[in-house]
């Protein structure tokens, strides 16, 4: 037996972007630089993983609207124009900087890489990457897991239960759909949690999730082992508390990994560097300066003159830290093991977005943490939340306290000035559809009317999503986070009002199906109570 | 579930009618269509009260306007104060009328939201908007759903129970020979926020007993006046068989009988709960003996001549330790928010507690009041643990009488003095007596 675990896992989700009523849409390259800088290369990782013969495991959940992005046709094909033009202008690049030695090497690295990213993306996994992640689950080296259906906020979502419910459930449907299994685990969206949604979790077949450390330390009964083992709710579904000491390691904005000055910087951006003549068709509208993805330059630190970027120095960097965040594992290990009866587990929880976007050396520091940790077994091994559950399955009993990853610990984050507005807004929505879904569950398959529904409900979810309020919170896209909200919610009540009626236009509402077009599989009827037996169809239902 | 984009029903009469996908032009032309609809009316009277954290609430309301009338009307009064009162009902099935306590803000609009600052953290509530009448009561328009807020400290109870998760069903186990606390158990944990029961909470909150001004009669007059300020109102468990909740604190009763209302409430609070530790207040003058038996009187009968201030040492049986149920002290960061409950003395103090009161000159000293603290149930190795003394300083009268906890503060020849307490975690209750030398009623 090892003497300690490390699970490493990835969190990776995006809200629902995409905009068919614009040919082109700033927001949607959300997804194509994720895809970019986050997907392509932590795919990498993993066939160099597997080709190399390294033993690894570890746990990636793939958000319901990150997959279903990532198998749009439109959006497919949108980030291939997207990848042509990173490439035609990092060819442009190589030839601008032809005078400039080091300046030359990386432009020819961006792109190498970006013709690299194409051939992975288009001919290796024909442009679907959740088959991708398919392929390395069905390899027996990554835990595929999932989340709600659009990452709705729980704690807040549930003055109406069946709101939570059917976040959970699509969450599970969503992810049997995409990789044709059930999934073992959920991530909580946020790690918010509150007693009692444990139920759902185990109704929908769940048998694990996460809660940031004060859910566990502050659980029911005081945690025998500390954040070091699981802890089993009352009913059997396991929480796993987040290590404090790794995350801080990696996201702490001072003291992190990320901020070291060998590290690319973020935002000093060809964008924003180039004459605008020249990078005028690369960038928005042709005229507003938007970042590219072709940076050169390092952090360097303090106020000094940003130095160029040298991949080589920053890969020797990523490996010190390797050495250093696993040296830290190590040593909790060792401090901890004597006292429990089973090896010590740090649950090492994060982003996956941060790994290659944020941090572009990320998915270096995964591939190098993987290797070294797979030289040193029987000291620390990597493992997944389910294997550990299958080796350790007698846990204590004590169910984590209401908690969250964000800012203070709780909902202050997604409940504040900036965007307590959308909660009236949700709930109201929430309370129209699931009356209508109980006045009309009894209503045939495939009538107009069950397909108004299910479009309201399709909304109504885009509507939960816990990524508009952390924007309105953030302030980066509040513009855009507020428009979707009030968006989400006018189609909501515009199609329920259709739905009472039994009447649209019916290019409106194909238009409105082809504006939010995912989970084609949605019932309508997971709205309704089916405690209350509906009435024949209506047309003066509520 | 089906997937009507899949079936062949799914291409109905109404698609067949159609002419070829939607462009970009008219995806946007109805998206903006229907965007404009925004926003949807607010159509009913609600209430919804979410969780923000351990120690915060965020409340949102909508009231129809035939409803608001209609409370006017019933209120007696042109324009009644808008309250919105949050019950403690942590551990109870709310019933409109026993909660442990309650407190009120004052709030405005039909349409509008509040945050409230909440002193203690692994707590439920239900909050109720109403109208304030004349004669002080409070009618309700609308009740909230019913939240739990998280305790925020780490929990007193220790055991190590376990469960199979692959083989549930199978016997407990234990994951040690570890001995859980014999002072805790999972009954006295709420299920709802993982705290320890408040099992006998007094209906009171700090400011009760430290602050009689916080306990005066709405005075319409004042709010005139003063329309912005939100009026601190008692916290008191109304009458049980009350559908209106009547305030307890009628507008012509004084101050002093107020106080001795409340007073009587906690007596009679204290004892109808049982297993705390009943202390019957002896009320006294502070140089008088005890009588021999308490005044039984219901809440909101006028005191008799029989009653007594009660002494400093009775004030200080009548303030719960909170060292184990209250995990955190907090103190709310907005006015708004005040009288809030004070905890009640948990298990480790009821088993130190003697079964009799001790009498005045029995008053516990000042450490016996301070080893309560939940540092008993701290670890016995921690990495840091963080202790908070309070200072009190001020100024008496020159020659007056002063006590904290019950025990004599020397006054310095200016009647200033200087007082510091290591604080308990949890909410706090300091009553601070000061007894001027006229035998004039001391104030606390």
């Amino acid at each position: 037996m090892s003497r300690g675990y490390l699970s490493l896992v990835l969190h990776g989700h995006l809200p629902y972007v995409r905009h068919p009523e614009h040919e082109e849409f700033l927001e949607e390259r959300w997804l194509f630089e994720a895809i970019t800088e986050c997907y392509v290369p932590l795919i990498k990782v993993c066939d160099g993983l597997l080709a190399d013969g390294i033993p690894f495991r570890f746990a990636l959940s793939l958000s319901p609207t990150l997959c279903a992005m990532l198998q749009d046709d439109l959006l497919q094909r949108r980030y291939i124009r997207h990848l042509e033009r990173l490439i035609e202008l990092a060819h442009k690049e190589v030839a601008r900087t032809a005078a400039d030695a080091k300046l030359n090497r990386l432009a020819k690295f961006y792109r190498d890489w970006f013709i690299e990213t194409a051939r992975i993306y288009d001919a290796r996994y024909g442009r679907d990457l959740v088959k991708a992640f398919r392929r390395f689950q069905e390899a027996g080296v990554v835990e595929l897991f999932t989340t709600c259906a659009t990452h709705g906020y729980l704690p807040l979502l549930k003055t109406h239960p069946r709101a939570v419910e059917v976040q959970i459930k699509l969450g599970a449907e969503s992810y049997r759909r995409s990789f044709g299994r059930d999934a073992r685990g959920i991530w909580v969206p946020e790690c918010a949690f509150y007693p009692c949604l444990e139920t759902l979790l185990a109704d929908s077949g769940f048998s694990y999730f996460f809660v940031d450390a004060h859910g566990v330390q502050n659980a029911t009964v005081r945690p025998h082992y500390g954040l070091f083992a699981p802890i089993a709710c009352a009913n059997g579904v396991a929480a796993f508390g987040r290590d404090p000491e790794s995350s801080r390691q990696v996201w702490s904005s001072h003291g992190g990994y990320p901020g070291d000055w060998d590290y690319r910087d973020f935002y000093r951006d060809l964008g924003y560097d180039a004459d605008l003549d020249y990078i005028a068709p690369y960038i928005l509208d042709r005229k507003i300066r938007i970042q590219t993805g072709i940076k050169y330059h390092r952090i360097t630190g303090g106020d000094a003159t940003k130095e160029l970027y040298d991949p080589d120095i920053a890969r020797h960097k990523v490996a010190q830290h390797a050495d250093h965040f696993l040296n830290s594992r190590r040593q909790q290990i060792a401090a901890q093991a004597p006292h429990m009866d089973r090896p010590p587990l740090v649950v090492s929880p994060y982003d996956a977005e941060l790994f290659g976007h944020w941090w572009f050396e990320g998915p270096q520091f995964i591939d190098s943490l993987i290797r070294k940790a797979a030289v040193e077994q029987g000291e620390l091994e990597l493992i997944t939340p389910g294997d550990y559950l299958v080796r350790h399955h007698v846990l204590q009993k004590s169910t984590p306290s209401a908690s969250s990853w964000g800012w203070q610990g709780y909902n202050d984050c997604w409940l504040s000035g900036v965007n307590e507005w959308i909660y009236p807004e949700l709930h109201r929505a929430a309370t129209r559809v699931s009356e209508l879904a109980t006045a009309f569950q009894s209503e045939p398959a495939g009538s107009l009317r069950e397909r108004l529904l299910n479009q309201a409900a399709r909304s109504l979810l885009l509507a939960q999503s816990s990524d508009w309020p952390f924007i309105m919170k953030c302030g980066t896209a509040v513009e855009y986070a507020n428009r979707r909200v009030r968006d989400q919610i006018a189609r909501v009540h515009f199609l329920c009002d259709a739905a009472v009626k039994n009447d649209i236009e019916p290019r409106k509402l194909m238009a409105l199906e082809h504006l939010d077009k995912l989970f084609p599989f949605l019932d309508f009827r997971l709205y309704a109570d089916p405690a209350r037996v509906s009435s024949p169809a209506s047309d003066s239902a509520p | 579930m089906t997937d009507p984009h899949s079936d062949p029903a799914f291409r109905d009469e109404v698609d067949e009618a159609l002419l070829g996908e939607p462009t970009a032009e008219e995806l946007r032309s109805i998206a903006e269509e229907v965007a404009s609809s925004y926003p949807p009316p607010r159509l009913g009277t609600e209430l919804v009260l979410l969780e923000v954290s351990p120690n915060r609430a965020h409340a949102y309301w909508n009231v129809e306007v035939a409803d608001f009338e209609a409370a006017v009307a019933a209120s007696g009064q042109d324009a009644p104060a808008m309250l919105l009162r949050l019950h403690d009902v942590t551990g109870l099935e709310f019933d409109g009328s026993n909660a442990h306590s309650y407190f009120d803000v004052q709030v405005q609009g039909l349409q509008g939201h509040w945050y409230v600052d909440l002193w203690q953290d692994g707590r439920a509530y239900i909050a109720e908007l109403g109208l304030r009448r004349a004669n002080g009561s409070f009618a309700v328009m609308s009740r909230s759903n019913r939240i739990a807020t998280p305790a925020s400290g780490e929990s007193a109870l220790y055991n190590t129970e376990a469960l199979d998760v692959l083989h549930l069903g199978d016997a407990v186990q234990r994951l040690t020979d570890l001995i859980s606390d014999p002072h805790l158990s999972p009954e006295n944990m709420d299920a709802e926020t993982g705290a320890l029961i408040d099992r006998n909470p007094p209906p009171v909150g700090p400011g009760t007993l430290t602050d009689p001004a916080a306990y005066r009669a709405p005075d319409a007059a004042a709010e005139e006046a003063h329309p912005g300020a939100a009026p601190l109102q008692p916290s008191v468990r109304p009458a049980p068989d009350a559908k209106e909740f009547p305030l307890a604190f009628v507008p012509d009763a004084t101050p002093r009988e107020q106080i001795e209302q409340l007073f009587h409430r906690v007596q009679e609070s204290v004892a109808a709960e049982p297993p705390a530790p009943v202390v019957t207040p002896q009320w006294t003058e502070p140089s008088s003996p005890p009588p021999a038996a308490a005044p039984a009187e219901t809440a909101g009968t006028p005191a008799t001549e029989q009653q007594r201030w009660p002494s400093a040492e009775e004030l200080v049986r009548h303030v719960p330790d909170t060292s184990a149920t209250a995990p955190v002290d907090a103190a709310p960061a907005r006015e708004e928010s005040h009288a809030a409950p004070a905890p009640a003395p948990d298990s480790a103090q009821q088993a130190s507690s003697p079964s009799a009161p001790p009498s005045a000159k029995e008053a516990l000293p000042l450490d016996s009041y301070v080893s309560l603290s939940s540092f008993e149930h701290g670890r016995p190795q921690v990495d840091l643990e963080v202790n908070v003394e309070l200072h009190i300083y001020g100024r008496a009268k020159p020659g007056a009488k002063l006590s904290f906890y019950g025990q004599p503060v020397a006054l310095q020849p200016d009647g200033s003095f200087s007082i510091r307490k290591p604080l308990p975690q949890g909410a706090v209750v300091l009553p601070l007596l000061a007894v001027e030398p006229p035998a004039e009623p001391p104030r606390t």
